[in-house]
């Protein structure tokens, strides 16, 4: 193999490190990902041959890798807490209507690089698997189904879980970013 | 008629699954007479997209 695609595989490792932290919370799964990716890309490096972006190819390697951890964790540790979402029953009065109303939130958040930061902070105050559940159906673009089945939950609970992070996240993003602009 | 508290967790599952008939023109008609609502479903889709930028 030539050492220059060696070169350029290992000069990616940084970027997997971030996509794979987002996903996994600790420093030590996110590593091993990572490591088990390159090393699988050397060792598969011919099947490469510039047929995609090498980012894209890796990224792709990754996310498998990222899936055998999210499914070894979740053999090891039961999900947390309950399927009700009734603790964001608070976000409503009585009668079922926000007690604080919804904004229409700028579009041009999604240009800024700090926008992104401020989701970033969002996304780790959640509880880890409901960030975890969160990550797999709009970063990774799993259908609920497959989360469901890779997971062991039931549709129920993966919905309801998806709900509470999407709640969780509008509310912490109108404290921390919209709603101080 | 479904209130917000409804809504919100209806126009959540039909980002993920396609709703059944029945709650999805609940759905329909009460985003069409409720700006906090729309609101919330565009936070939403704003939160997938910004999502996907993220790395």
């Amino acid at each position: 193999m030539p050492s220059d695609i060696r070169a350029e595989i290992e000069a990616q490792r940084p970027y997997l490190l971030r996509y794979a932290s987002l996903q996994l919370r600790h420093r030590e799964a996110a590593e091993d990902a990572v490591q088990e990716t390159l090393l699988a890309a050397l060792a598969a490096e011919k099947s490469f041959a510039g047929r995609s972006q090498l980012r894209t190819w890796l990224t792709g390697i990754l996310k498998h890798k990222i899936i055998d951890a999210i499914r070894r964790s979740s053999r090891e540790q039961p999900l947390e807490g309950d399927a009700s979402p009734d603790e964001l029953d608070a976000l409503f009065d009585a009668s079922g209507h926000w007690r604080e109303p919804p904004q229409d939130w700028p579009e041009q958040a999604l240009e800024q690089k700090e926008f992104l930061q401020a989701l970033e902070k969002c996304l780790a105050l959640l509880p880890a698997r409901t960030s975890q559940v969160f990550l797999m159906r709009e970063h990774l673009g799993f259908a609920t189904a497959e989360i469901c089945k890779e997971l062991g939950i039931t549709a129920t609970h993966c919905w309801v879980l998806l709900y509470r992070a999407r709640m969780a996240l509008r509310e912490c993003l109108q404290l921390n970013w919209f709603g101080t602009r | 008629m479904i209130d917000c508290k409804h809504a919100a967790r209806l126009m959540s599952r039909a980002m993920d699954d396609r709703l059944p008939l029945w709650d999805r023109a609940r759905l329909r008609l009460h985003l069409l007479i409720c700006d906090a609502c729309s609101n919330a479903r565009r936070q939403m889709q704003l939160l997938r997209r910004a999502v996907q930028r993220l790395s």
